[in-house]
């Protein structure tokens, strides 16, 4: 018989006879190979050095009010209003959701594309929308001030309001005065 | 045959508990509390979180009686909620801050080791040492190799149940516990 230990599959089936868990003919077979393979033999004796390590590592007794604790909490439980329950259920389910990961993969899609149409060149930005309000202001004052010019008496108040209005618009929202009508 | 007659016996009891039987919820805690327990305990290394967790584990389970449906083995959907628990518990980060000491598991440990005899110095120290090293070893494990040793070696799932548990294939599964046992061949060999 050639080497098993060789192949990833033969290290699987060293593994479960290290374990125990091969049927008794396989296990038969692999004691017969491992008298005449070192290679196998040495890597059989290495898992079982391991197993009877793990062996060492005894489990621990449970606290003797565990069960109380756990009682105690369900009771808790069971008191609170039913959309607390249905809270604990949606969000702190017992194994996670499958479709959160496409479902995140998704999102961070759709926003990418969002974030591309408002910043690529064309978009209409918040950027953009500034320096729109600020060249309408900037030409509305431009003609206030050449009709106020001296030796003209006329003003024309439309244009000054209109500008004033611009000038609103350049407030950052929030920033707005008590008494803005806004 | 009698992982079968276990499976149906777990989640017949589960059944049970939807329909209101809360014995049946009794039944199951009484069969599964310290292999979730000790589970957790070895992934955690923590006494105190481990049984914070398993009691989560628990809740969800009862929090789950009512949606319960048994397309998997009843202990492959129970590791299932307590692997996700562990993992989230260490990708936190808590684990740096859980600090326990070894001493009242080594006494534990050792006094189950030479059952019905007073333990000596030596023999503790020596149970320490290497119980001590096996923890090191197994935490040092990356945390899904970790998960499935202990469910391989400790809780005695087949590959198909662990693969349930940690959601990947079988193969995933198996390639898992090669490096996982190779990487311990290395470690452990000179406590031989």
């Amino acid at each position: 018989m050639d080497c098993i230990k060789k192949n990833k599959q033969g290290v699987e089936i060293l593994t479960d006879y290290c374990a125990g868990i091969l049927d008794p003919a396989a296990a038969a077979a692999i004691d017969t190979h491992i008298e005449q393979c070192a290679q196998c033999r040495e890597m059989v004796e290495a898992q079982r050095v391991v197993w009877e390590m793990l062996d060492a590592w005894t489990p621990l007794e449970v606290s003797r009010n565990f069960d109380a604790r756990l009682y105690a909490r369900i009771a808790e439980e069971r008191a609170a209003p039913a959309w607390r329950q249905w809270l604990g259920r949606v969000f702190r389910p017992a194994t996670p959701y499958g479709l959160w990961k496409p479902a995140v993969s998704l999102a961070a899609a759709g926003a990418a594309v969002a974030l591309a149409l408002v910043v690529l060149p064309g978009g209409m930005t918040d950027r953009s929308l500034f320096t729109h309000a600020a060249y309408k202001s900037t030409t509305a004052f431009k003609n206030t001030t050449v009709q106020s010019a001296p030796g003209s008496e006329e003003i024309d108040l439309e244009q000054v309001q209109q500008a004033l209005d611009d000038m609103d618009l350049l407030t950052p929202v929030g920033n707005q005065s008590p008494s803005s009508p806004l | 045959m009698e992982a079968v007659a276990a499976l149906e016996r777990d989640a017949q009891l589960m059944l049970r508990v939807r329909q209101g039987d809360e014995t049946s919820f009794t039944l199951l805690l009484e069969r599964h509390r310290a292999p979730v327990v000790n589970f957790l305990h070895r992934m955690v290394q923590n006494r105190a979180v481990s049984e914070e967790l398993a009691q989560e584990v628990f809740l969800r389970v009862y929090r789950s009686r009512e949606t319960y449906e048994p397309t998997a083995k009843f202990t492959t959907w129970l590791f299932r909620i307590a692997t996700h628990l562990a993992l989230n518990w260490i990708r936190d980060g808590k684990k740096e801050k859980s600090n326990e000491s070894l001493s009242e598991e080594v006494m534990e440990g050792v006094e189950r080791q030479v059952a019905a005899r007073e333990p000596t110095v030596e023999q503790t120290m020596i149970y320490e040492v290497k119980v001590r090293e096996i923890r090191k070893a197994i935490e040092a494990l990356p945390e899904k190799q970790r998960a499935a040793v202990l469910m391989h070696k400790y809780q005695g799932l087949d590959y198909s149940q662990i693969s349930g548990a940690l959601s990947c294939t079988e193969s995933a599964v198996k390639s898992l516990l090669f490096r996982a046992y190779e990487t311990l061949r290395l470690r452990l060999a000179h406590m031989a």
